[in-house]
């Protein structure tokens, strides 16, 4: 178990700034996960702390120690690859032991860490077997006990689920999750999936174009986006952004046609806050649905009902643009008579809202 | 007539004229060398069957043809060895070092352009730079030319063999406590032993069937198969049996090589054509 800590680490391809310059702490035994669009520089920053990628500028330190000028080798990290990058002419102990061989440990304790992880990964029967011969599923279990057996002070995960079809993802999902509580070594995490990021992860680093947009729990993140990027990268289906004028009358606030309120006293979270123009997110499942119009509710024509099983969504236009709404389970009645076409009146809930000034940032919200 | 069927004609006729280019000499050598010289200067088809050729060539104490075919050997297993290891150390360099992409292109650039001019431009330099030093006749100055001569080609193959391991490899490698040379022999040394094969194969069989180099580099000591069967046609007598039986045992080693290494050939010459 090792803190990380990166110190104003910079990258750049020739005049192509992927990193201008990061800061970031790991605590001991949290699992990270980079998250972030393609090309927000996530699997170059992973590379970095690995030192599978020079660093223009900048420090990397494991427990104070700095360790920006070693070897991949030399800095007690395992990678776990997108590709597995399973060595395919050797077996599967082979595979596993290759990096305690490499350090010359004795045969004992090689056998023994082998012995132990692969149990832990229930690979029993398979350590003979060459990768060309394991399923995709196996071969990401093997590519993970890789990294165990080493017992290192950091864990690195490049994407190692994107190759895994949906159903195996989900459950590899869970368990190494479990094998981090197990292990509770410190886990640094990259994915372009945010279901990932939101379940796996501790705390959760969103990235654009090289500069963190956020650090915090996924429950921070989803609920407190601190600007739009943010707010639109997490949360699926999207939320809705609206761009008007926000004004008072009699101490209830609006936006355009719609109410702002906030649990407790009303428009409590919009004191101090000045009229004017701003931008207003609100996700699907933020908003007040009813047949009949209500007070500060804006009018939706139904364009399509998606129904996912577990929930039903709506999408239309209003005066507001067009809009995703979720349909709350006690208004299901509603939603399996729903047809295109119709009219339906939603409103905001009392704190499903964020409002972000012109330039993206977070100014209050729910 | 069709035209699917005029195409399949001139098809057909395309590939058995070029067997014919090739058969058609092939066959002739082959049954000179068995033939006694009366009966080939006299073209006779159906003639006497005889060893006298092999006997000449192999045992007369005209012929130094078993010198030939060991110095032939020697020059090419060294040189082809030479060969192997300097392309598949470059092609590990040029493919996942940090090397500036003005010198991989520069070095792969040259080695194209190297390869594309007449081996004939070079041999004049090379042999006033041998003789000049000293080492003309040498079998260090045959086995260093042919060396250089056919470095291009095995590493063109090797960059290809070696850039077509994922990178992720070399990176896992290198985490889990590699230095660069043990990814080269522990990771990809043993991943393109195909490719080796197949560049071996192939280098080996051009310096064996080099001529203009040999002719050029070589005394009488170090003298290489295609040179002494060149030999044989002199001002007054041209030796058609003791050439053609020559020629027949200089391709028995290509031969055996290309059944071996065929497979690795086709894959090298194909490799990064379709993941």
């Amino acid at each position: 178990m090792s803190n990380v800590s990166l110190r104003g680490l910079k990258k750049s391809y020739g005049s192509v700034e992927v990193i201008p310059s990061l800061d970031l702490d790991i605590r001991s035994g949290e699992f990270v996960v980079l998250v972030g669009p393609s090309g927000s520089g996530k699997s170059t920053l992973l590379r970095m702390i690995a030192g599978l990628e020079s660093i223009d500028a900048g420090t990397v330190s494991v427990e104070g120690e700095d360790v920006t000028q070693r070897d991949p080798g030399d800095r007690d990290m395992a990678m776990v690859f997108q590709s597995y990058a399973l060595y395919p002419h050797m077996t599967v102990a082979e595979n596993m032991t290759f990096a305690l061989r490499m350090r010359g440990m004795d045969k004992t304790t090689i056998g023994e860490r082998l012995t132990e992880s692969v149990r832990m990964l229930s690979l029993e029967g398979l350590e003979h077997r060459k990768p060309g011969q394991l399923s995709g599923g196996q071969r990401q279990r093997v590519a993970m006990g890789r990294a165990i057996v080493r017992q290192p002070r950091v864990f690195l995960f490049d994407e190692p689920l994107s190759n895994l079809d949906a159903k195996l993802r989900a459950r590899t999902r869970i368990e190494l999750r479990e094998l981090h509580e197990k292990l509770g070594a410190t886990s640094i995490f990259v994915t372009h999936d945010q279901i990932e990021a939101m379940t796996m992860a501790d705390r959760i680093v969103l990235l654009e174009k090289g500069r963190i947009q956020q650090v915090g729990s996924p429950r921070e993140i989803y609920e407190r986006p601190r600007n739009t990027f943010v707010a639109s990268f997490i949360g699926s289906p999207e939320i809705n952004m609206m761009e008007g004028k926000l004004w008072f009358d009699n101490g209830t606030a609006w936006f355009e046609q719609l109410v702002l309120r906030s649990r407790g006293s009303e428009s409590a979270s919009l004191a101090g806050v000045a009229a004017g123009g701003y931008t207003l997110g609100i996700r699907p499942e933020g908003f007040d649905i009813a047949r009949e119009p209500l007070e500060g509710s804006v009018p939706m024509v139904v364009g399509a009902v998606e129904y996912t099983g577990s929930d039903t969504y709506a999408f239309g236009k209003s005066p507001m643009g067009d809009l995703t709404v979720k349909i709350a389970a006690d208004f299901q009645a509603v939603a399996e008579t729903l047809h295109t076409g119709e009219t339906l009146h939603v409103k905001a809930l009392a704190d499903g809202w964020h409002l972000f000034d012109s330039s993206g940032e977070r100014v209050t919200g729910g | 007539m069709n035209r699917s069927r005029v195409g399949g004609l001139l098809a057909n006729s395309v590939v058995w004229g070029y067997a014919l280019m090739i058969l058609g000499p092939t066959l002739w050598v082959l049954s000179n060398a068995f033939k006694f010289k009366i009966d080939i200067i006299t073209g006779a088809t159906l003639s006497p069957f005889t060893w006298m050729n092999f006997q000449e060539l192999l045992f007369s104490r005209q012929s130094d043809f078993l010198a030939n075919l060991f110095n032939s050997a020697l020059i090419g297993v060294v040189s082809t060895a030479i060969v192997i290891i300097a392309a598949t150390m470059a092609a590990f360099t040029l493919a996942y070092l940090e090397v500036k992409p003005w010198v991989r292109w520069a070095i792969l650039g040259w080695a194209l352009l190297f390869h594309m001019l007449p081996t004939l431009t070079f041999v004049g330099s090379w042999y006033l730079m041998y003789s000049s030093i000293g080492l003309h006749g040498t079998y260090f100055a045959v086995i260093m030319t042919h060396a250089v001569h056919n470095l291009p080609m095995a590493l063109f193959l090797m960059v290809s063999f070696v850039g077509a391991l994922p990178r992720e490899l070399i990176q896992a490698a290198r985490m889990d406590g590699c230095t660069y040379a043990q990814v080269f022999w522990r990771i990809v040394f043993p991943l393109v032993r195909g490719g080796m094969i197949a560049a071996t194969a192939l280098t080996f069989i051009f310096s064996w069937s080099d001529f203009a180099i040999s002719l050029t580099l070589t005394s009488r000591d170090t003298m290489t198969v295609p040179v002494a069967i060149a030999t044989f046609a002199q001002e007054y007598d041209i030796r058609y049996g003791e050439m053609a039986a020559g020629t027949l045992l200089s391709i028995m080693p290509a031969l055996l090589l290309i059944l071996v290494g065929q497979n690795f050939i086709v894959r090298g010459l194909l490799a990064g054509a379709v993941k």
